[in-house]
């Protein structure tokens, strides 16, 4: 499917999921339903339609079996909680699974199960002869298929609860703040005063917040809070999108992106973005000079709310240090942000970095490096391949690639999302790898994009020394190790495996380029 | 009010019954789903349908195909509850059934890998996301109850949903995809 037609696709996805929904919620009005009538008298919208309903209403079934932590869970439209016979009945005879949720009572049962309605039914009209019956009826259900409506359990109704603690580290409460123990709810209103160290709170809406001491902050709701003092830094998940830190007179909404702020002692406050987009703008649009700024990333500003000045400052990729960790997710290899390459390879080469997973990761992005930060000229690719080291791990020079199992296209018109000095785009699926011997390829630099070598003796305008000079890497707490010294092959070998290794000038460095990365997470964290 | 004397009450009728509600209950649900607007009042006519299945199960041939029977059963009871219902007007009718049914049967025929793939996406979804999923379904998709739980605005949830819904769906044909390409 060609790129254009996979968007036209998304989005008609999207606006029949989002019409769907309006219906399943009652919300649908008039004219939505003339857009959803119009879209479906095309077939393929119709057998897309069906599909997701057939999900919805499979989901309902999923969740109803059980629960993410393997509680019985509640579908029904109850309006507190529910009750059902696993646990209120133990010991007892069985019901029938219901189909989505339940409630006290036979009746009510019968109401949401299809199948306890008819045999209520069947139980009034036959009598004795269902007793006999009902060894041959529970027998369907004691040998489930892979889903079937169980009964449910007792579920609290959820409390007020905006975030948890998921991490401290050497912390010092300011009076004020009762607790600070992981795993400890901080319900909407809660107050965080820090005088040191740091602080890591799960929002209920998915956004992750570290604050580091000197702070405050306060749980507004569980997708907003308030930065009073210090500074913190922010992983939004998409489905988190709208997470809304306020600071004084500034109110910073998130677009799906990991961004930092902080308040300066003059009462500005400064706003900077590592990976796509925040909105910063007045918390009161009543004020008299009211400002929206978008910013993107590797974007920084200082922002007086007061007077809607905005000014570009310097981007410092610190605060960001152990945000992308601490929400499970790695980079292997992360060039710094600007960072200019320093090799004109008109063979546009591929450049290989080798690693070893010694526990199991999910690979969930792909990267090349942006030179510069601005884009690319010329298309450029990232591949993923397994690799087998012959029995010699030491010796690089013997590998061979066995398959390529992921690969991704960046071009100028979709060059990927910038982090710091990479560009990355998500796998339509994760790939998984399981302990053995890889390698992140990059091709098609060139005479277009350049790529940086740290020991090009013959082309090295800004000659490197050190990766340590443009480049961070992360292991994932030991997930991986990073082996070999590079590798690489010409143009001329397009689908192949890079078997030249690289003639690093310290023999030491297992990653000399900046090419190709990927992002990764943990599978048994 | 119901006429029981014509339920069957052979033992084995009754345990074929159950069976084939069992077998065929999602895709009752689906059927019904698509034309009747909002949760509940699909939820009660699925209900409605499957007592009107048991009761005139003594006319079902064994044999034949009994999901295309309980939906036209359900289809009648469809247009009954739509002249009733105050949400009348928003039922999917006219010459969209037809169509709509006809594209029910090549769905249908990959249902089981369907909800093989569902069960796998879901578990790829983020902690936060199956359970907003979860309190979305437990609340019947009254977004306004979830909204008051979550304290998150009903607009943020709708994006939310239908987002990770369309995670749900691509990440399901993609699996599809490569289970046909195996095949």
């Amino acid at each position: 499917m060609s790129q254009n037609a996979r968007g036209e696709s998304s989005q008609l996805i999207e606006r029949l999921q989002y019409l769907m929904l309006r219906r399943q919620t009652g919300e649908m009005d008039e004219k939505e339903l003339r857009e959803l009538e119009s879209l479906l008298s095309e077939s393929v919208a119709r057998e897309l339609y069906i599909k997701m309903v057939y999900e919805a209403v499979e989901l309902a079934s999923l969740l109803a079996a059980v629960d993410e932590e393997g509680r019985r869970i509640n579908l029904g439209p109850l309006e507190g909680p529910g009750v059902g016979w696993s646990e209120r009945s133990q010991g007892t005879a069985p019901s029938l699974p219901a189909r989505s949720g339940s409630e006290k009572g036979l009746l009510h049962k019968a109401k949401r199960s299809p199948l306890m309605a008819v045999m209520l039914i069947f139980l009034i009209s036959v009598g004795g002869a269902f007793l006999a019956l009902l060894p041959v009826v529970f027998d369907q259900f004691w040998k489930p298929a892979a889903i079937i409506r169980q009964p449910t359990a007792i579920i609290e109704e959820p409390r007020e609860v905006g975030a948890y603690v998921v991490r401290i580290e050497n912390e010092a409460w300011e009076a004020g703040f009762s607790g600070g123990e992981l795993e400890q709810q901080l319900s909407v209103g809660s107050h965080v005063r820090l005088q040191e160290g740091v602080l890591q709170l799960q929002f209920v809406s998915g956004a992750m917040v570290i604050i580091e001491g000197p702070a405050a902050f306060r749980v507004d709701s569980p997708d907003s809070g308030e930065l009073i003092s210090g500074s913190l830094a922010s992983y939004v998940p998409p489905e988190a999108i709208g997470f809304t830190v306020i600071a004084g007179g500034l109110e910073v909404v998130d677009m799906g992106t990991e961004f930092s702020l902080k308040i300066n002692e003059d009462e500005t406050a400064d706003v900077q973005v590592r990976r796509g987009e925040v909105v910063a703008r007045n918390r009161n649009s009543s004020v008299a000079t009211p400002f929206s700024r978008e910013i993107f990333s590797n974007q920084a500003v200082r922002i007086d709310a007061s007077n809607a000045e905005v000014s570009v400052i310097e981007f410092d990729g610190s605060a960001f240090d152990g945000l992308l960790e601490h929400s499970g997710r790695f980079i292997a290899y992360s060039t710094r942000a600007g960072v200019i390459g320093n090799q004109h390879d008109p063979r546009n080469a591929a450049h290989g970095h080798d690693f070893v997973v010694q526990q199991a990761i999910e690979v969930t992005h792909l990267g090349v490096f942006d030179s510069g930060g601005d884009g690319f000229k010329s298309v450029l690719t990232a591949e993923l391949w397994s690799r087998d080291d012959n029995g010699t791990p030491e010796n690089p020079d013997d590998d061979r690639g066995i398959a390529k199992l992921a690969e991704l296209t960046f071009t100028p018109e979709h060059p990927g999302e910038l982090v710091a000095g990479d560009r990355f785009k998500a796998l339509e699926e994760s790939v998984e790898l399981p302990l053995g011997a890889y390698t992140i390829i990059a091709r098609g630099y060139g005479r277009g994009d350049q790529n940086i070598n740290m020991s090009t003796a013959h082309l090295n305008a800004n000659r490197v020394t050190s990766s340590e000079a443009y480049m961070d890497t992360d292991d994932g707490n030991g997930a991986i190790s990073f082996v070999g010294t590079g590798r690489w092959s010409q143009m001329a070998q397009p689908e192949t495996f890079p078997t030249n290794v690289h003639a690093s000038d310290d023999g030491t460095t297992a990653h000399p380029f900046a090419a190709g990365t990927f992002e990764f997470s943990l599978v048994n964290p | 009010m119901t006429d029981n004397s014509q339920q069957p009450t052979d033992p084995g009728r009754t345990s074929e019954f159950v069976r084939l509600l069992k077998q065929y209950d999602r895709r009752l649900a689906a059927y019904v789903h698509s034309f009747v607007p909002e949760w509940h009042e699909a939820e009660d006519v699925i209900q409605e349908a499957s007592v009107r299945l048991w009761e005139q199960f003594e006319k079902f041939e064994p044999g034949t195909n009994f999901g295309a029977w309980a939906c036209t059963i359900a289809r009648y009871l469809i247009m009954e509850r739509r002249k009733s219902s105050p949400k009348g007007h928003l039922y999917l009718m006219g010459e969209l059934i037809g169509q709509v049914e006809n594209s029910f049967e090549e769905v249908q025929s990959e249902s089981d890998f369907r909800l093989q793939a569902l069960q796998e996406c879901f578990e790829k979804l983020t902690p936060s996301g199956r359970s907003l999923l979860s309190q979305c379904y437990e609340k019947g998709m009254r977004l306004t109850h979830v909204a008051k739980v979550t304290g998150r605005t009903v607009g943020s949830l709708y994006t939310s949903i239908s987002r990770l819904r369309s995670q749900l769906h691509d990440c399901i044909e993609r699996r599809l995809e490569r289970e046909r390409g195996q095949a």
